[in-house]
């Protein structure tokens, strides 16, 4: 009988080649998301060289031994350039993002559990600051607050206040309703309370999956702010002033310049977009909570 | 403490839902309890006993408000609180236990956080100790590993243990009332008598009181020592549980304790008809259309409130001239 049941098992099924890829890729991302951050942090103690020490005997040599990923036009080396320009970048993205996003969260959950006229000023408001295109709002920081990073965080910042606001509150609108939320209402909680004690915590799988997704984007609108100059001033290493330095070049074959920095943007873009996908999935991080 | 912990009379709740004529869910309640006393009120769905409850913690379904009559906690309105004033009533006066027990457990927190939560929302003494209060309160509970029991979340637990877990939240705020919504509903047999005896001990050694709402009379005779029988918005007869069940005076109660009593070889019975609409208020008795001892009486002047005997209250034309 015993027997019987164990035989009755289906057999162990070697995994079939497609679902070996999906797990190869995976492990690969995950492989270069942790290189990024790594590189991020430690970078500037693997760099070969002082990503601002110019070489005018060695403007634009194209990559060699010495220089892994060539020289720009003024003989910077490219590889220290990109690994600088790699922490330069994250930790404008995450703070713009941990800045706006922390606001817009706090402000969503607390209009889904206020609603009423508070909630309908909130978010008349992110839909005027949502209508104005991101490089014009970008400029317009630029000429009000000059040349800085704090530009560059600002922008960030109110990009990603309307979106976390948005999410948020779509995703708690329904716990209104919810047996508990009335519970702890009668348990004598007050309304920020209830906010911070159950209306985050049930948006908290939501928050990390767009966290990752907006970081991704924050990047890109980074890089390319500037790419048309608002923001990091030329010579300090930044992805898109790098391609921006080099992007003339392109046309004359010298394209180590640009393409390496161009390279590194799609890269963390797609590392953070499928970690996001990942948290957002049942059995990513936001699900085994 | 001498005088009631909580009086509520001529209460009357509309909801108006815009569209059609405002709904009259509760009119002219009246109703005290003591400190440390249990009451039950029993009734079909629609009678308005979870209403009543609302009405007590001011949570009216949205477009409800108490359009006459008052709610006294000892001896201050309920209804002139503010907000702040609100806060700290809740729970910490009155806390209430829960119809569905799965639907009042929040979902992405453990059970030990949300003991806790409830425990510090409502005291304002440092030296209290949340933990220790949840792991004891468990136990008491009969949760044999209450250790185990307060790291889980709410999915991990039975319906009967999440309404024990439901028992220990309201327990944590405190109250001097407790009130319990139907809170053995959804729960099998043997699992509410548990539940409803751990209740019942519960109140009696923490000396609050117990308001307890069912539409099954059984449930509510086997805590309730005084009992009220609702029907469409109005308390019809009132007394303690010996003189409720032994001797009903009110038709529609003998209707309900005839539909308690299994006789073998029959089937159950039921009361013919159905509840009347509470679209409009009812001056008449709403109960006529299904009384078997209707009288002319009936169709013609509003039920008279009697007291037949000591602490009994009952609307009824039956009676009303002998007694």
């Amino acid at each position: 009988m015993a027997a019987d049941l164990v035989s009755a098992r289906p057999p162990a099924k070697a995994p079939s080649s497609a679902s070996r890829l999906a797990l190869w890729s995976r492990r690969a991302r995950r492989a270069v998301f942790l290189l990024l951050i790594a590189t991020a942090i430690f970078g500037p103690w693997v760099a070969p060289y002082d990503p601002l020490w110019p070489d005018p005997f060695n403007p634009l040599s194209p990559p060699s031994a010495e220089h892994w990923l060539g020289t720009d036009h003024l003989g910077m080396d490219v590889f220290s350039r990109l690994i600088a320009a790699a922490r330069v970048d994250f930790t404008l993205a995450v703070t713009g993002v941990l800045i706006g996003g922390g606001l817009g969260s706090v402000l969503g959950a607390w209009a889904a559990y206020r609603r009423g006229w508070a909630d309908t000023v909130l978010l008349r408001t992110v839909e005027i600051m949502q209508s104005f295109p991101v490089l014009l709002l970008g400029i317009v920081m630029f000429t009000i607050l000059g040349p800085g990073l704090v530009v560059l965080i600002v922008a960030i910042a109110s990009i990603n206040f309307p979106l976390y606001l948005r999410q948020v509150r779509s995703v708690l609108i329904p716990l209104t309703d919810a047996g508990y939320v009335q519970a702890a209402k009668c348990g004598g909680l007050g309304g920020w309370g209830i906010v911070w004690r159950h209306f985050l915590p049930n948006a908290r799988g939501q928050i990390l999956a767009l966290f990752a997704l907006t970081c991704a984007y924050a990047i890109q609108i980074i890089a390319g702010l500037s790419f048309i100059g608002v923001g990091i001033e030329p010579p300090n290493p930044e992805w898109g002033s790098m391609i921006n330095a080099g992007a003339s070049l392109i046309m004359q074959g010298i394209w180590w310049p640009s393409i390496f920095p161009g390279l590194a943007i799609a890269l963390s873009v797609y590392s953070l977009t499928a970690f996001s996908r990942e948290a957002g999935s049942p059995l990513g991080p936001a699900g085994s909570l | 403490m001498s005088g009631p912990l909580l009086s509520i009379s001529g209460l009357e709740v509309a909801i108006d839902n815009r569209a059609a004529p405002p709904v009259i869910p509760l009119q002219g309640v009246d109703l005290e309890i003591f400190p440390g006393e249990t009451v039950g009120l029993v009734g079909e769905s629609g009678s308005g006993k979870s209403m009543t409850l609302r009405s007590m913690l001011r949570i009216l379904p949205p477009g409800g408000a108490v359009t006459g009559g008052d709610i006294r906690w000892r001896g201050r309105s309920v209804l002139d609180m503010g907000a702040e004033e609100l806060e700290a009533f809740r729970g910490a006066e009155m806390a209430m236990i829960y119809q569905n027990p799965a639907a009042a457990l929040d979902p992405v927190l453990t059970v030990r956080r949300q003991i806790t939560d409830a425990y510090r929302a409502n005291r304002d003494d440092p030296d209290a100790d949340p933990r220790r209060f949840a792991v004891s309160v468990l136990r008491e509970l009969e949760f044999g590993n209450p250790g185990d029991i307060l790291h889980r979340y709410p999915h991990q637990l039975s319906g009967g243990m999440a309404q024990r877990v439901n028992i220990a939240l309201a327990l944590a705020c405190g109250p001097s009332l407790l009130l319990a919504d139907e809170p053995t509903t959804g729960l099998d047999m043997t699992t509410q008598l548990r539940v409803l005896d751990l209740l019942e001990e519960q109140v009696r050694v923490r000396n609050a009181a117990l308001l307890f709402i069912s539409h099954d009379l059984r449930a509510v005779a086997r805590v309730a020592r005084r009992i009220g029988v609702m029907y469409a918005g109005r308390i019809v007869e009132f007394g303690s549980r010996e003189e409720l069940l032994s001797a009903p005076a009110h038709p529609y109660t003998q209707a309900l304790i005839e539909c308690m009593e299994l006789r073998s070889g029959e089937p159950p019975r039921s009361i013919p008809g159905a509840v009347p609409s509470m679209a409009e208020r009812h001056l008449l008795c709403a109960f006529r259309e299904r009384c078997r001892r209707r009288m002319p009486d009936c169709d013609q002047h509003p039920a008279p409130s009697r007291s037949p005997g000591d602490g009994r209250r009952m609307l009824c034309h039956l009676g009303a001239d002998d007694g």
